[in-house]
């Protein structure tokens, strides 16, 4: 396979400006998940070490096998909600290895408001859920939650994909054979205590862990009952009487023992048979990722650069490479995986579509996985593309991204906009992973043009009435709108609201996939099979 | 297809196959030997030819491996038949820089009569939001500029035309 021959030049000044920028918003990033992982009001460290329980991020370093990476997920959820005061939406998700085998860890954060459940933080747990389906992944559930916030209650309880999502996605996952350890470090009150209940098996920290529906409080108000918290629902109770725990702990490094050597004897999965060779590194420096990324957004950048920089000796193999252009398509190895990259190169037109939905399903039929590199402002519009059917080429794009058996990762690199995020495997289209770059953009449209259109509409309205806006009205409606529209549209937003599985400094990226594909591989791969492609 | 190799600015086609226990490397004209290479520590190891064996020391450097061996340096570079055959068919139609989606010129880079390198911004283009720089595709000199800045134009319109340098 050839080596992308690189046109970069590091002494250019726009790459030494763009380097200084994407260095500071990529060391911004590790410092907001710095904070969000450790920093914490002294009261409640303090009352942890009273309560004598370990830190969330102790726990899940005992848990791990020592010199594996931890992939981890969403680190900034709700980075932007709750008025900042709920790091990490109170729970830590990733992808880690335990007495060798790869498995989802979820882990509830008590060191933030009691581990109480947040709207945000039962989407996140939905999700680490979710990808241990898709990725048929064994699950470890660090269990220390007060139960659901009450106040939002509204927001995460009734709807299909709310906290009932959660057990109802532990039964599946016990259905289709993944298995489920679950360890007991703190009160599994009401909902929460079915998480343990349905682990495959469950082990209870004698002293801090209990498991009940209702709280000693709950049932002395109820029947007026009085009884300790270990006679209710501890770890002898339960392990003893009740049947509801498997093992008890003597501590929570008991425990964590007991769940490795549970899942030390779990079976190892057969990987999905993809192509793999021996890895190589990529021959040009990930780190010139900072100076190749335009400090502008709006500006393009050859998308064959950035694809140079992130997978095995630089080589990739161009599909089609004189057609549809705006559209990059072809194959390379991460971490030795053969893939199939979309990368766009420009807005997407009428053969670039057709290109895209022809190589998905080229890769689908060879069994090949798919990453996207999106920077995308949408499909190309006017009077000619329609009358060449832009709208039923991108249809037939969608098709193919939303049909493809062979699992997607997507990246979001840059701008992802409109219809664009559709056709480039957006959230919406199952992606196993997706991950976003510190300053990528989505939204229904750029933010100047959607200030715009709502702007115009509303000075419309006020022209029917027979008022007219001096220019500094205008700029009084305008501005609002503006300055809500980019913070909803930047990568901070979409991460806090779960729109991804985590901002990556971009230099990290091909070790996020390597580890995303090799779990990924755990589920086997259906075979091809598509809907109907508008002709 | 053989491998090709540079040794010297001769060219030098080979293969290598495995047999029973070692590697086989096929020269032209039939010529063989069995070969084995065994590293000692990090660049440097002995290589043996048809049994009789060597000490050598070498760099890799991207395709060229850089072997000491019986006091004198080889560089032997390794000649991707991806690039070496596609030379001729591929930069027959590059010299004039088109314009990828129908936009807007900001401004126009190249001045004519300039020598410039492929990969040198010859022009920027505006068009759906974004800007796009158009590159010159390969190394040449600016005959002829088509837009100014300012002007709108058509998808793959030409923006610069670029001479080869007579050579």
């Amino acid at each position: 396979m050839q080596r992308v021959s690189s046109l970069i030049d590091t002494r250019d000044d726009d790459y030494r400006a763009n380097d200084l920028h994407n260095r500071r918003l990529a060391s911004e990033l590790k410092e907001r998940q710095k904070v969000a992982r450790h920093v914490r009001p002294e009261r409640d460290r303090e009352r942890l070490r009273r309560q004598n329980k370990m830190f969330v991020r102790d726990r899940i370093e005992a848990l791990l096998d020592p010199g594996t990476p931890f992939l981890e997920l969403s680190t900034l959820a709700g980075n932007m909600a709750y008025d900042g005061e709920v790091p990490g939406a109170a729970q830590v998700t990733g992808i880690g290895i335990v007495s060798g085998k790869e498995v989802i860890v979820h882990a509830d954060d008590a060191s933030v408001k009691g581990g109480a459940w947040y709207p945000l933080s039962v989407k996140k747990i939905v999700r680490a859920l979710d990808i241990a389906i898709e990725n048929h992944l064994p699950v470890v559930h660090l269990c220390d939650s007060a139960g659901g916030f009450l106040p939002l209650q509204a927001e995460f309880f009734a709807d299909r994909y709310f906290a009932g999502r959660i057990f109802r996605n532990q039964s599946i996952l016990s259905k289709m054979g993944v298995p489920q350890v679950a360890v007991v470090m703190g009160h599994c009150t009401a909902g929460g205590a079915y998480i343990p209940a349905l682990s495959d098996y469950n082990i209870i920290v004698r002293g801090t862990g209990a498991i009940f529906l209702g709280g000693p409080p709950l049932v002395k108000a109820a029947t007026g009952e009085e009884v300790t918290v270990e006679e209710l629902g501890g770890a002898d109770m339960h392990t003893s009487v009740s049947g509801t725990g498997d093992y008890a702990a003597s501590s929570e490094l008991h425990a964590i023992a007991i769940a490795r050597d549970i899942v030390e004897r779990f079976r190892r999965p057969e990987k999905a048979g993809v192509d793999w060779i021996e890895p190589e590194p990529p021959a040009y420096d990930p780190e010139q990722l900072y100076g190749i990324i335009p400090r502008d957004p709006r500006v393009q950048f050859d998308m064959r650069e950035v694809i140079a920089r992130m997978v095995d000796g630089s080589r990739f193999h161009e599909y089609q490479p004189r057609y549809g252009q705006s559209l990059i398509c072809g194959f390379a190895r991460v971490h030795g995986y053969q893939i199939g990259i979309l990368a766009n190169n420009g807005v997407l037109f009428n053969d670039s579509s057709l290109k895209g939905a022809h190589f998905i399903q080229l890769c689908d039929k060879n069994r090949t996985p798919l990453l996207f590199l999106q920077n995308i402002t949408g499909f190309m519009v006017g009077r000619e593309y329609e009358r060449r059917g832009i709208t039923k080429d991108g249809a037939k794009l969608i098709m193919a991204v939303a049909g493809a058996s062979v699992p997607k990762f997507t990246v979001v690199c840059n701008g992802s906009y409109g219809a664009g995020t559709y056709g480039m495997s957006g959230r919406a289209f199952d992606p196993r992973f997706m991950f976003s770059w510190p300053q990528s953009q989505v939204s229904v449209m750029g933010a100047e043009q959607a200030a715009g259109v709502l702007t115009d509409v509303k000075l419309r309205q006020l022209a029917r009435s027979g008022l007219q806006l001096s220019e500094q009205e205008t700029a009084a409606i305008r501005d609002p709108v503006l300055e809500d529209y980019r913070r909803q549209s930047s990568a901070y937003y979409a991460t806090s609201e779960i729109w991804d599985d985590g901002i990556l400094d971009p230099v990290d990226t091909r070790n996020a996939i390597g580890i995303s594909l090799s779990a990924a591989l755990n589920a086997p791969i259906a075979s091809p099979h598509y809907g109907v492609f508008r002709m | 297809m053989h491998h090709t190799f540079d040794i010297g600015g001769n060219s030098h086609a080979i293969w290598l196959s495995r047999s029973a226990e070692e590697y086989r490397l096929t020269l032209a004209e039939d010529r063989s030997a069995v070969v084995a290479f065994v590293q000692t520590r990090d660049g440097e190891g002995r290589l043996t030819v048809d049994g009789s064996s060597e000490p050598i020391a070498y760099v890799v450097e991207g395709d060229t491996v850089h072997i000491h061996l019986r006091g004198r340096s080889y560089a032997v570079r390794y000649v991707d038949p991806l690039v070496a055959l596609a030379v001729e068919a591929d930069t027959a139609g590059h010299h004039i820089a088109r314009a990828p989606m129908p936009g807007v010129v900001v401004s126009v880079k190249a001045v004519v009569g300039e020598r410039v390198v492929a990969g040198t911004v010859v022009a920027v283009i505006e068009s759906m939001k974004l800007e796009t720089a158009i590159r010159a595709a390969q190394d040449g000199i600016v005959e002829k500029i088509h837009v100014t800045a300012g002007e709108s134009f058509d998808r793959d319109a030409a923006l610069v035309t670029l001479s080869r340098e007579a050579s």
